[in-house]
């Protein structure tokens, strides 16, 4: 019941001097293996450049591999004809929503995807009310797509892969447009859809405090996976987070001062609730 | 002394539509000189609006806004210095890259200006020297990573030497030790060359941290304005403008739960972790 698996996966891209000749090779993604299983909520972190959305782009096969494999249940995606059933499988949600909306009511941006699908229309307006409902946003579905705010945006796009019932979701940074807020109620939704409808969620994050959300976090830096673990496991490697270039989100990082304080705090704490217990 | 005021400004977008929505409705505020100033709000609430009023690309329908005290809106006002002392780094500037060279970009706003080929170079590699990047004068810009690039795009408009910097969200897509040491940069500039900071931000953490005023704005209204720890831990302020308050202020109200009251001007980092330490 293996959804995602990633074999010696090695990227390199061509870099180009002014007059488009390739002079040398820079390598985005270096020797990666791992294993994501079906119903996993993973945070891929790391600083910018680390390879992040090269690695998600190679999942649903936008990049090939420059050599090892990516298999999505069972299918490699170096074979061309497995590619639009790949696709259907991962559904990917950009960080800029409006790279990816298409249509200008909420309704028929949704249904864009099904249709490519061929969907019948009794089915497809059904799963727009679904896919709008299971994010809260049901009243948005005859708004102008053009009227609406980042974090709406962002909502629409995922239901527009929620609607072509996609297991897989990869989210490349969604929440750089929207405010704490909005961050904590996506992911609160994006969370209960990985917990109830037990799709796979792969969450791309340089908002390290998202971490939280996550069962288990993989950290890239240079290309390379350098830590693989759960979140509350995770913040308590602070040397390794910090050789990767990661900064402790905010209430970890105090715990941990603390606690190197003398206070009774293991570090890992997430919440200012936990946080304070030591005072108790 | 104030450098900027803005006075009881209107606008709207749809100016032929009775019914529309003002997308600034009375805004009026002022801003001394050397202050670092942080505009939050909610997606849609004006902040980008706002701004680029700021610098005269959008003209109000009613009001006022004063520069050093001469009207921007008068007829011998000379638009074109405003923009070369009130200078605008949009949402992704690396996006308004053009030149083949670093040095060659970062030069072009200076030559504009009436600076001659030779000291506009020579002004740049100053300003280049000063971020960090001097390295990176003859590349082209594009083959750059983001947090380059994005300190590349600032050079070019700090190398106008403008009175006011104007930042629409510049954290957006950097990795937190990028952002660190980009703020970090500004909290320098700010008290160096006195530079005056205006900036939009979502992450209200480091606005404690680095900002020493706050303007709240909600559907094009100043809901209020002050010291970072006044404004942040008004909660009636931040439930009506729907933003999160900051995990400082979170721990703060759970403290104050648990019968400890702390100096609520005391909540950037190292202060709190002060206090926090001293608790038994």
């Amino acid at each position: 019941m293996q959804n995602i698996l990633v074999k010696n996966l090695i990227v390199d891209f061509d870099v180009l001097n002014n007059d488009g000749n390739v002079i040398s090779k820079k390598r985005a993604i270096d020797d990666v293996s791992l294993t994501i299983n079906e119903g996993e909520f993973v945070c891929v972190v790391g600083r910018n450049g680390s390879g992040k959305s090269t690695l998600a782009k190679c999942l649903n096969a936008l990049i090939l591999p420059s050599s090892g494999d990516v298999i999505i249940n069972g299918l490699n995606t170096k074979d061309e004809n497995n590619t639009i059933d790949i696709r259907r499988q991962i559904g990917m949600a950009f960080q800029n929503p409006d790279n990816q909306i298409v249509a200008s009511i909420v309704e028929e941006d949704i249904a864009f995807g099904m249709e490519n699908l061929g969907i019948s229309s009794e089915i497809m307006d059904e799963r727009i009310d679904e896919s709008l409902d299971s994010l809260g946003i049901k009243e948005l579905r005859y708004s102008l797509t053009s009227k609406l705010s980042g974090g709406q945006k962002q909502k629409v796009s995922i239901a527009g892969i929620l609607a072509m019932k996609s297991k897989i979701l990869i989210l490349d940074e969604p929440t750089s447009m929207i405010d704490k807020n909005g961050r904590n109620d996506l992911l609160d939704r994006v969370k209960k859809l990985n917990k109830e409808e037990n799709i796979t969620i792969i969450l791309i994050s340089h908002y390290i405090d998202e971490i939280s959300y996550a069962d288990r976090v993989i950290v890239l830096n240079n290309g390379k996976v350098t830590m693989d673990d759960t979140p509350k496991n995770i913040v308590l490697r602070q040397k390794e987070l910090s050789e990767s270039g990661i900064i402790l989100p905010y209430i970890p990082r105090l715990a941990t001062v603390l606690r190197d304080n003398g206070k009774n705090l293991k570090g890992n704490e997430f919440t200012a609730e936990e946080l304070c217990q030591f005072l108790k | 002394m104030s450098i900027l005021e803005v006075k009881n400004i209107k606008y709207k977008y749809d100016k032929y539509n009775e019914s529309s929505k003002y997308a600034l409705n009375d805004v009026s505020f002022s801003i001394d000189e050397s202050e670092f100033t942080a505009l939050i709000g909610e997606s849609g609430s004006g902040k980008s609006t706002l701004i680029s009023h700021l610098n005269g690309l959008y003209r109000a329908d009613s009001g006022d806004i004063l520069f050093k005290g001469k009207s921007i809106y008068d007829k011998d006002f000379n638009l074109t210095n405003l923009r070369f002392k009130c200078g605008i780094v949009f949402q992704y500037p690396e996006y308004q890259l053009f030149s083949e060279t670093v040095l060659e970009d970062v030069a072009f706003g200076a030559i504009k200006k009436g600076l001659s080929k030779d000291e506009a170079y020579k002004k740049s590699l100053e300003v280049l020297k000063m971020l960090g990047i001097d390295h990176l004068k003859d590349e082209t810009p594009f083959n750059l990573s983001g947090g380059e690039k994005r300190k590349v795009a600032f050079a070019g408009v700090f190398v106008m030497d403008p009175d006011i910097l104007i930042f629409d969200e510049p954290d957006a897509g950097l990795d937190p030790v990028s952002k660190d040491q980009f703020y970090k940069l500004l909290k320098m500039l700010n008290q160096k060359y006195k530079t005056t900071i205006i900036y939009i931000t979502h992450n209200l953490d480091d606005v404690i941290e680095y900002a020493n005023k706050v303007i709240v704005l909600k559907e094009g209204t100043v809901l209020k304005e002050g010291k970072p720890y006044e404004v942040l831990t008004d909660k009636e302020i931040m439930s009506k403008a729907n933003l999160d308050m900051p995990y400082a202020v979170e721990i703060y109200y759970e403290l104050l739960k648990l019968g400890r009251k702390i100096d609520i001007s005391k909540l950037k980092f190292d202060e709190l972790k002060e206090t926090l330490i001293g608790l038994k």
